[in-house]
C-alpha cells in the first residue's frame, strides 16, 4: 500500500481528467484515481444516501461500500450515463441492501402520492418566501423517496432521465414525484408560517 | 414557445440557462417566472441541504479484503486509518490539522499533572486560561479528548458552566450592521467589492489581523485581501442583496451576496451534539491531575462542507497567522516584500480572560 503522502501529488495532476478518463484508469488499477473520483462526488453520494437511509454512520459505511464496488466494477461501466448517475445507482442498490440487511422498512413507492403538483397557490409562496436554510431544514423533513429525488436532481444536479435511471423508474414517474415532493416542501413551510 | 419543461426548470435551478428561447419565454411569462422561483428555492435549499456534508477520509485496500476494514465502526475506522488510507485530505479535517499519518507515535501520552498539561496548551495572556486545540478523539458524559496537531491527549472535563457552541448554516438575514464578519468569495480587481461565497459572522472580541507591516498601510492590506476576495471586519450598510465591511485597517469593501452564498454561525451546544473526527477548541484552566476544565469549547461541525471557520482558515490572510516574507504576485504586479514582523503579544492579545474569543480566535488561527 502506498503512502499517503505519495498518492497526492498524483492525485493533484488528476483535475484535469474527466470522469471517465479517471474510472478508466480506476479500471487499470489507478488508486490516485479513485481518490480523485472520490473527492470529486463523495459530497454529493454521501448526502443523497444519507437522504435516503437518514442514518448518518450508516450513511458514511455505505459510500465506503460504494467507493469499493466502484474500485470492484469500474470495468463494468458501459458509458451509457454519466459517471456520477452511475455511482450515484450503485450507491443506492447499497443502500438498499444494507437497509433491507437491517430489516428497516423501506418506502413503498406505490404508496407515495404521486399527485401533480398544484395551481400557484398559499403554499407556493410560502417556498418562495422560505430562506434556503428553511428549505433545506424543510426538505430533510420530506420522506426518504421526496428527499431522494430532490437530492438527485438538485443536489447531484442528474438531468431527469438519469434520475429516473437511478430510481429505475418511468421519466413520468420522476417528474410526478418531483411535483409531489415540491408540494409537500411548501405544505410544510406553510405550516411553519413561511406562507402568511 | 410552450411553458418550460420541469427539466428546463431544474437546470435554471441549478444555475445554468435552459436555453435562449427557453430564456425569451421565461423573460415574458409570468406563470413559468412564477414556476422558476417556486423551483429554484428549492435547488436552493437542496444544495445548502448538500453542501454541508462532510464526507468522510476515503478508505480503500490495494487488493480489497474479503472484509473491508470500514465495515467496523467509524471511530475505530478513523484512529487506524493511518495503516490502511489510500488518500485521504481534501475534506476539511485533515487538511487543517495534517494528516494522521503525521501525528508523532509516541506523542499521544496524556498529562498527568497541571504542569505536564500546561506545557501542552497554549497559553494566553490570562495566566489562569490555556488552549487544547486539535480533534475530538471521543467523549464520554462530560468529559472529552482532544489530540492537539502535536499529536497530545488532552482531557478536558465540561460542566454546566461551560460555553459550548459548534457552527451551524445561518440565513444572509441574519447579518446585522456592527457585527463582526470574515469573507470569502471573488474580489474585484480593484479591491472595492468582492462577490460572496461564505460570510461567517464572529463573536465581536475575536482577534482580527495582527498589526500591519511598516512599509504597507493598512488600508493597502485590506485592499490587497479584497482582490483576493478576502475581507474581515465590521459590517455596515446591510441590506438587501449585500454589505459593506470596513476593515481594521479603514478599507471599504462592498460585499455583494447571492442565493448561492453560505453563511456560518455559531450556536450553542450540548456535549453530545459534540461529533468525533471534528477540529475542536477548548479553552479552560488546567487541574490538578493533568485534565482541563473548560469554559469554552468551540466546535467546527462544518468543515470542509461549503462552510466552517477552519475552512476559511487555511484561506486566512497573512494577519492571522505568521507572515509571509512577501505577499504573492497580484497579476502582473511584482510580489511585495514585507519586513520582518513578529507580533509581540501572542495569538490572544486583548483578549484577557474572555474564554469565548480566544476559543474562536483559536478556531480562526486553525491550519494558519
Amino acid at each position: 500500500m502506498p503512502p499517503v503522502e505519495a498518492a497526492e501529488p498524483y492525485t493533484a495532476a488528476l483535475p484535469r481528467a474527466d470522469d471517465g478518463e479517471l474510472l478508466r484508469r480506476v479500471r487499470s488499477g489507478d488508486r490516485a484515481a479513485l481518490v480523485a473520483l472520490y473527492h470529486r462526488h463523495a459530497r454529493v453520494v454521501l448526502a443523497q444516501v444519507d437522504l435516503f437511509a437518514g442514518d448518518r454512520g450508516l450513511s458514511e459505511e455505505i459510500l465506503q461500500d460504494t467507493m469499493l464496488a466502484v474500485w470492484r466494477g469500474a470495468g463494468s461501466f458501459r458509458g451509457e450515463s454519466s459517471v456520477r448517475s452511475w455511482i450515484m445507482a450503485i450507491a443506492r442498490r447499497q443502500a438498499r441492501d444494507r437497509l433491507r440487511r437491517r430489516r428497516l422498512r423501506v418506502v413503498d413507492d406505490r404508496l407515495l402520492a404521486e399527485r401533480p403538483a398544484p395551481d400557484p397557490g398559499p403554499e407556493d409562496v410560502a417556498l418562495e418566501r422560505a430562506t434556503a436554510t428553511a428549505v433545506a431544514n424543510a426538505t430533510g423533513e420530506l420522506s426518504p423517496a421526496h428527499r431522494e429525488v430532490l437530492g438527485l436532481v438538485f443536489g447531484a444536479g442528474l438531468s431527469l432521465a438519469e434520475t429516473a435511471q437511478v430510481l429505475e423508474i418511468p421519466l413520468g414517474t420522476v417528474k410526478s414525484r418531483l411535483a409531489a415532493a415540491r408540494a409537500a416542501l411548501s405544505r410544510a413551510l406553510n405550516e411553519k408560517g413561511y406562507g402568511r | 414557445m410552450n411553458h418550460l419543461t420541469l427539466e428546463a426548470f431544474a437546470t435554471h435551478a441549478d444555475g445554468t440557462s435552459p436555453g435562449p428561447a427557453a430564456e425569451a419565454h421565461l423573460a415574458a411569462c409570468s406563470v413559468c417566472q412564477a414556476e422558476a422561483r417556486s423551483w429554484n428555492a428549492v435547488g436552493r435549499g437542496v444544495r445548502l441541504l448538500t453542501a454541508t456534508y462532510e464526507p468522510p477520509p476515503l478508505v480503500a485496500a490495494g487488493q480489497p479484503p474479503a472484509r473491508p476494514p470500514w465495515r467496523r465502526r467509524r471511530v475505530a475506522l478513523v484512529s487506524a486509518a493511518a495503516a490502511v488510507v489510500l488518500g485521504v485530505t481534501g475534506y476539511g479535517l485533515d487538511s487543517m490539522v495534517g494528516s494522521s499519518s503525521a501525528r508523532p507515535a509516541a506523542a499521544g501520552a496524556a498529562p498527568t499533572s497541571a504542569a505536564e498539561l500546561a506545557a501542552a496548551l497554549t497559553p494566553t495572556e490570562c495566566t489562569r486560561l490555556g488552549v487544547a486545540a486539535g480533534t475530538l478523539e471521543s467523549v464520554s458524559g462530560s468529559r472529552l479528548v482532544v489530540r492537539t496537531g502535536a499529536g497530545k491527549l488532552i482531557t478536558v472535563t465540561a460542566s454546566g458552566s461551560t460555553q459550548i457552541t459548534r457552527q451551524v448554516v445561518g440565513s444572509l438575514r441574519d447579518i446585522k450592521n456592527g457585527m463582526q464578519v470574515f469573507v470569502d468569495g471573488t474580489g474585484s480587481s480593484s479591491g472595492a467589492s468582492i462577490a460572496a461565497r461564505q460570510v461567517a459572522v464572529l463573536p465581536k472580541l475575536a482577534n482580527g489581523p495582527e498589526p500591519p507591516p511598516r512599509l504597507i498601510g493598512p488600508a493597502d492590506i485590506g485592499k490587497l485581501l479584497a482582490q483576493r476576495g478576502r475581507a474581515n471586519g465590521t459590517v455596515t450598510d446591510a441590506g438587501a442583496g449585500g454589505f459593506t465591511v470596513i476593515t481594521p485597517g479603514g478599507h471599504r469593501v462592498r460585499v455583494t451576496t447571492s442565493s448561492a452564498t453560505t453563511v456560518i454561525e455559531q450556536a450553542n451546544a450540548t456535549v453530545a451534539q459534540l461529533q468525533n473526527g471534528k477540529y475542536t477548541v477548548a479553552v479552560g484552566t488546567p487541574q490538578s491531575d493533568g485534565t482541563l476544565a473548560a469554559a469554552s469549547i468551540q466546535q467546527n461541525a462544518l468543515a470542509g462542507s461549503a462552510g466552517g471557520f477552519g475552512r476559511m482558515a487555511v484561506q486566512l490572510p497573512p494577519g492571522h497567522g505568521p507572515l509571509p516574507a512577501e505577499l504573492p504576485r497580484l497579476g502582473s504586479q511584482p510580489p511585495i516584500p514585507l519586513p520582518g514582523h513578529s507580533h509581540p503579544k501572542g495569538p490572544f492579545a486583548g483578549l484577557g480572560c474572555n474564554s469565548g474569543a480566544i476559543a474562536t480566535t483559536a478556531m480562526l488561527r486553525a491550519g494558519a
